[in-house]
């Protein structure tokens, strides 16, 4: 890969964030709401029981606030431009030019993540920090914190890619099944409920599936509840979900163009 | 009378678009009953370790629930076309239906949303499961205060939406209108689990909680609440309704194109 001819792409999708800036905003409110929303039923869980779940109210509200920041990233949708671009026929722009698709489409994904993150996830924690008492990671887990988050990128670009391609297939209509991914992801990953509170079967279930690689892993080691091996053996799970999920969505984008039809725009 | 007739057979022709899409169509309808099943499942996961979420238990917080959905149900079923006011007023749509001799604001509502069938069936089972175990015993009077509850419930939104998504005649950032909806969502649970001043906001500001909330704690009595805090959504209904068209007809009168 050349990265100079990459680089645009993540510049570009700076400027684009900081152009939409007012879009970004209200989704930040959105975001503290969200998490709001959680915290009060929480709250109320919490007089009825000093521990849920093994975590006490403290920790779960930093987990809250956590999870809402990284569920940034597991919102992440390309595939509704994607479908868009199929649907028009635009994709051809794309397909002319001497970029590996997949390639170009990650360091866009970055660029635009970290920016998002940067204007969003900053004023939420504020919040968080200054109103509810959520805590700060240990700073011996902030390396760690780091490449996972750069790891749910990854993954939640495969994600997103993969069910972009699909657009191939159903003509360029894709809105259901990227709701529908959207949820699975927001439950399954722990945005909503810690896999801990799960029952063991659904535990199991999510433990397997690469969504919990998004929220669950990035948030657990912010609590500094992974150390050590455990910390390794879960970067080790996101690593090999990153590489798989990449080169499965570069196969799969191969695969499908060769299948296109454009119904003209 | 022939503007209500316009009203649905517009609807019609918009329910028979979108059933062109099939896929599309059911997809919407199953993903409308997966984002309920999540939160559903959300809820579940919370009340199998506590028994009771500001005295509230699983069945009469499934009941809260119910009500709700159903009533924005009938919302995204009648009038989900508000939600693109924000972006016919930004690219200059809105043109296309002022020149038609007929009521804006009733060729602005039809559009069919698979979604809100998603609502309907998710509320309407909910309600029949939960009812027992949360202690309500159906006969003609709480029948009736149901179905009141449903359509007062649907005519305050209605009233909200109306006048939050006239807004954008204002304030041109598509999105805001959006954002401002998503209040709606903290009157899916018990409003004593929130501060004062989210009470205070959910009853009397942005009145949701007429919703849900009212009419629910007095079918169940998960607390205290006299029949006519229940009945008082009738009033607030005709004044969100007003208050809603009020906004709709002075951003009406303000609209000039985009001029682009």
């Amino acid at each position: 890969m050349r990265f100079d001819r990459y680089w645009p792409e993540l510049t570009v999708a700076v400027d684009f964030v900081f152009a939409n800036r007012g879009r970004f905003v209200l989704m930040l409110t959105g975001d503290i709401m969200q998490a709001l929303v959680l915290f009060f039923i929480w709250n109320a869980a919490y007089r009825e029981a000093g521990s849920l779940g093994g975590m006490d109210r403290a920790t779960m509200v930093t987990y809250i606030f956590v999870a809402q920041a990284c569920r940034l990233i597991t919102a992440y949708n390309m595939e509704g431009q994607f479908a868009q671009y199929i649907r028009t026929g635009d994709i051809i722009r794309d397909l002319i030019v001497p970029q590996v698709y997949v390639w170009k489409r990650l360091w866009f994904t970055v660029g635009w993540l970290t920016t998002i993150g940067g204007l969003t996830v900053i004023p939420l924690m504020a919040v968080g920090i200054l109103a509810f008492g959520v805590s700060l990671p240990p700073l011996s887990a902030v390396p760690a914190l780091a490449l996972s988050l750069f790891l749910s990128m990854v993954i939640c670009y495969g994600l997103s890619s993969l069910t972009g391609s699909l657009a191939f297939w159903t003509g360029g209509s894709l809105w259901g099944i990227s709701q529908a991914k959207r949820l699975l992801i927001s439950f399954t990953s722990g945005a909503f409920i810690p896999l801990a509170l799960f029952p063991d079967w659904l535990g199991a279930v999510a433990r397997v599936l690469p969504f919990q690689a998004g929220v669950h892993i990035p948030t657990s080691i912010y609590l500094g509840q992974l150390n050590g091996s455990a910390l390794w053996a879960a970067l080790g799970t996101q690593i090999l979900w990153a590489v798989g999920l990449f080169l499965a969505a570069d196969r799969f984008f191969d695969y499908s163009v060769r299948k296109m039809t454009i119904p003209g725009g | 009378m022939r503007t209500i007739k316009l009203y649905l057979d517009l609807l019609w022709l918009d329910l028979l678009v979108r059933s062109q899409y099939r896929a599309d169509f059911f997809i919407g309808i199953g993903a409308a009953l997966l984002q309920h099943s999540v939160t559903l499942a959300t809820l579940w996961l919370i009340f199998a370790k506590v028994p009771a979420l500001g005295g509230w238990s699983a069945a009469q917080a499934a009941v809260l629930y119910a009500l709700f959905s159903l009533a924005m149900g009938l919302v995204n079923l009648a009038g989900a076309g508000l939600r693109e006011l924000p972006f016919m007023v930004e690219f200059g749509e809105l043109d296309g239906l002022l020149i038609q001799p007929a009521n804006p604001f009733f060729q602005l509502l039809p559009r069919f949303n698979p979604m809100s069938l998603g609502d309907l069936v998710t509320g309407a089972v909910v309600l029949v499961l939960s009812a027992g175990p949360a202690g309500i015993e159906w006969h003609l009077v709480t029948v009736l205060f149901c179905i009141l509850a449903i359509l007062c419930g649907a005519a305050v939104l209605m009233g909200i939406l109306t006048a939050v998504y006239s807004l954008s005649f204002w304030i041109h950032q598509p999105g805001l209108s959006g954002g401002v909806e998503q209040v709606t969502q903290l009157a899916q649970y018990p409003a004593n689990i929130y501060p004062r001043w989210v009470q205070v906001l959910i009853t009397w500001v942005f009145p949701v909680a007429f919703a849900s909330f009212y009419p629910a704690a007095v079918l169940t009595q998960a607390q205290a609440m006299p029949l006519p805090m229940g009945l008082l959504a009738v009033p607030i209904a005709g004044l969100a309704l007003g208050l809603g068209a009020w906004l709709w007809h002075l951003g009406l009168s303000k609209y000039e194109g985009t001029g682009s």
